[in-house]
């Protein structure tokens, strides 16, 4: 009913892993059966302790749990310091130390060789700083004087037109009504310009039509 | 199955954690890195932050590690030690294999120091780490006492039993 396996194999652990020739022993129910039929009902009367013993005995418990644990590490503590204070541990320790003191000395000159090869960076980085601020001042200068220059041209330009002045106004004004520019003018397909409102074509002779040049 | 997410995420798998010999000694308590996100002279810093400092924190999961980004013009790396004596490493335009070397050489467990520790290569260690269990698993050696129960001679119980007092 059980589908036990056909083998004697004792299985408990921690009794015997030898093979038994004798009967079958019954260790335990397997684990996929049911409930026996005289025992689905079965309610098992739970013990009852009353609160003053479950309090004196937890009381008691944890006393001695706290003793045991506190004597079982400082025994502890006391064998790691026993540990210590061994010869071995001792010249270990030394050894250490040394070892140390030659790490932090070798790491120490490390440091100064990246600190010097840092210190020529940057100088070699301010000098080429310098050089460029320099070199743009020095384009700054050139390039303000070649404006004032230019500035220069234009004003003389500008005073060599014959500006009109306050003083010149009424000869101005007699010259500009004595002659009259007039800017009417015709050209021909053969390349002749005649100047003038009222010129006709025939009042002028061959050669002295003006040939419009493409200056 | 995708690809795993994120940039070189070899970083984050077991393999790659396992296989360095960054084992900080035990008086090594912090370790700092101090670096910038831009620059060339951060730059070994940089790439030794996103390649190994996960391999260190995996080596040493009881050591406090901490970067601190944008402070100083200079890169370095400085560890405090138990006694309080601080380990100063510059590390100004070097790159990220001269600097793994450096911390190596300096403030991590040789390798000597790490073999004798090794649990596993040992055969002379016996536990959950190690290649045997107990040593009632070599061939030649006592069966275990689970299994074949032990001379009552030689077991505790009875050899400091006093009978009278009982």
């Amino acid at each position: 009913m059980f589908g036990s396996s056909g083998s004697r194999v004792l299985n408990v652990i921690n009794i015997s892993y030898l093979q038994s020739r004798s009967k079958r022993v019954w260790v335990r129910k397997p684990l996929g059966s049911p409930m026996a039929k005289s025992k689905i009902f079965r309610i098992t009367p739970k013990p009852v302790l009353p609160e003053d013993e479950k309090a004196e005995i937890k009381r008691l418990f944890d006393n001695y749990k706290n003793s045991m644990k506190s004597i079982r590490q400082y025994f502890f503590e006391q064998s790691l310091k026993q540990a210590e204070s061994g010869e071995v541990a001792q010249m270990k320790h030394r050894l250490d130390d040394q070892e140390h003191e030659r790490l932090m000395e070798e790491n120490r000159l490390e440091n100064e060789k990246t600190a010097m090869l840092r210190q020529e960076r940057l100088k070699i980085q301010a000098e080429k700083a310098q050089q460029n601020v320099l070199a743009s001042l020095i384009k700054k200068e050139r390039e303000s004087k070649l404006h004032e220059i230019q500035i220069e041209d234009f004003l003389m330009k500008q005073m060599s037109t014959p500006f009109i002045q306050p003083e010149n106004i009424e000869k101005a004004i007699e010259d500009a009504l004595a002659n009259p520019v007039n800017f009417n003018f015709a050209l021909d397909l053969d390349g002749y310009i005649y100047r003038g409102k009222d010129t006709s074509i025939d009042t002028i002779p061959e050669e002295k039509r003006e040939r419009l040049n493409s200056n | 199955m995708p690809f795993m997410k994120g940039p070189a995420p070899i970083r984050r798998t077991i393999e790659y954690l396992d296989r360095n010999k960054l084992v900080l000694k035990e008086r090594v308590k912090i370790f700092s890195i101090n670096y910038n996100t831009k620059g060339d002279n951060h730059e070994g810093a940089r790439q030794f932050v996103f390649w190994h400092l996960p391999q260190l924190q995996f080596k040493n999961p009881n050591i406090q590690i901490t970067t601190f980004k944008n402070l100083t013009p200079s890169p370095f790396i400085r560890c405090y030690l138990e006694n309080g004596e601080e380990v100063l490493m510059d590390v100004d335009f070097k790159s990220k294999d001269e600097i793994y070397e450096r911390v190596r050489r300096i403030i991590c467990k040789s390798e000597e120091t790490l073999k004798a520790e090794d649990k596993l290569d040992n055969p002379a260690n016996f536990g959950s780490k190690c290649q045997k269990h107990c040593i009632c698993e070599v061939p030649g050696q006592l069966p275990c006492p689970s299994l074949v129960p032990l001379p009552k001679s030689w077991r505790g119980k009875y050899k400091f039993q006093k009978p009278d007092e009982l």
